[in-house]
């Protein structure tokens, strides 16, 4: 009687217990491990019991790593797109900053240009029409009394128009716009200096190379150089040849520009200095270099030199500009 | 006749130089002394001829109008400098006056 009883009342214990196993496994499977057993008795079912609250303690602690090492992962990826973006923050930046440094390149040469006009405007042009306007005021006042004066003041009147409608030319041509994109520098170049020697009646000798492939900023630089160069010649050598030479090489393009005039100081000539200043600084800008010598009655000898890069294309490489 | 007026004219431009120098030759109480390109061409001039005016270009290359007066007043401070100018707004002209210039002219023929 007693056994049974005891039989019975273990069994209802031990149904208990595993009821509560399953109940509690269930939990598990579903991804809960929020329950643990109770596992005090020492039997099969009680070390049962234990595994089951160790496996959940490891379940647990396991998914708590997990959620650290995904934390982990996120907080890398964002520093990795912080500073994926930090670096293309910096390379805009730069892009940017070149751009704007190269509009204000091209707008310094702009102005400079400006002030060119205007010194050589004030220089030549604006004192020849005052000279002109004396032989005129002279002659006016010479007429009645000496008209063989009269006629001489107005001859020298004649020869002062005639240079300003030179000059005015000069100055005309100098401010057209080359066209070096649609002719080359090579044609752009045999036009200019044909038209300049046959206006300002000074014999030019060319040599201009068969291939002449560079960016289109070394060939606007080019350009400048020649139409300051010959300028020069017209106003102040008093020369009556030019000769100007331009050599290419996939590496190198070189230009030099010697006349047969009177020369000047080179380091003195404060007259010519804006001119010569600014087409120094273009040849600069395209990493070149410029040597301008000249020495008083043994003419003036300009010889520009520039590295090409290794594609003679105009696009810039991605992110990067060419200034 | 009283002793002419003396002149010396400073202008880095001969045709200007020339011009001004015929006009100034018809009139007989004037008299042209001198000629320089420039001012530092221009300093000794003044020095060993003390001219009664100078009549002084405010753009010239080297040394400018205005320094070229300052000195050439303390060289000769009886001599009178006019500058000439192509531009009545010129910004040199009041440091010219400034510096003892008397006067300026202007480069400028009016039609009649």
């Amino acid at each position: 009687m007693i056994g049974g009883r005891f039989g019975v009342v273990s069994t209802r214990g031990l149904t208990r217990r595993l009821r509560r196993i399953a109940a509690v496994t269930k939990r598990f499977a579903a991804g809960q491990y929020d329950q643990r057993l109770e596992a005090v008795a020492a039997d099969e079912i009680g070390q049962i019991e234990a595994h089951l609250n160790q496996v959940a303690e490891q379940h647990v602690e396991l998914l708590a790593r997990e959620k650290l090492l995904v934390e982990q992962n996120a907080r890398l990826e964002e520093q990795a797109r912080l500073s994926r973006d930090l670096q293309e923050s910096v390379k805009r930046q730069i892009f940017e900053r070149k751009a704007r440094e190269k509009i204000l390149v091209e707008q310094n040469a702009r102005l400079e240009e400006r002030a060119r006009l205007s010194r050589d405007l004030h220089d030549s042009v604006k004192q020849q029409v005052f000279a002109l306007a004396v032989q005129i005021e002279l002659a006016r006042s010479l007429l009645d009394q000496d008209r063989a004066a009269a006629r001489e003041h107005l001859d020298e009147a004649d020869e002062l128009s005639y240079r300003v409608q030179q000059e005015l030319s000069a100055l005309i041509d100098a401010l057209r716009p080359a066209d070096l994109q649609a002719k080359g520098l090579t044609a752009a170049l045999r036009d200019y200096v044909t038209n300049w020697s046959r206006r300002c009646r000074i014999a030019a000798d060319l040599s201009l190379p068969e291939t002449c492939l560079m960016p289109s900023a070394i060939e606007e630089a080019l350009w400048r150089v020649t139409q300051e160069a010959l300028s020069n010649v017209a106003r102040h050598s008093q020369g009556s040849l030019v000769q100007l030479h331009l050599k290419w090489t996939e590496q190198h393009i070189s230009l030099s520009v010697s006349d047969n005039g009177c020369g000047f100081e080179v380091n003195a000539h404060e007259h010519n200095g804006l001119g010569l200043r600014s087409i120094r600084e273009r040849i600069e800008q395209v990493g070149g270099t410029i040597l301008i010598q000249s020495t008083k009655g043994a003419g003036t000898h300009i010889v520009v030199h520039c590295p090409l890069p290794h594609t003679t294309s105009d696009a810039p490489p991605e992110n990067e500009v060419t200034v | 006749m009283s002793e002419p007026i003396t002149v010396l004219i400073v202008d880095d431009h001969a045709v200007v130089r020339q011009g001004v120098r015929t006009l100034l030759d018809m009139h007989p109480d004037l008299q042209v002394v001198g000629e320089a390109e420039s001012a530092e061409a221009a300093l000794p001039l003044v020095e060993e001829l003390v001219p009664d005016v100078v009549l002084l270009d405010l753009v010239l290359p080297g040394m400018n109008g205005v320094e070229a007066t300052r000195q050439m007043k303390k060289i000769s401070p009886r001599t009178q400098i006019v500058v000439l100018t192509s531009f009545a707004e010129d910004e040199h002209i009041f440091p010219a006056l400034r510096a003892g210039a008397l006067s300026y002219l202007l480069k400028d023929i009016r039609p009649r």
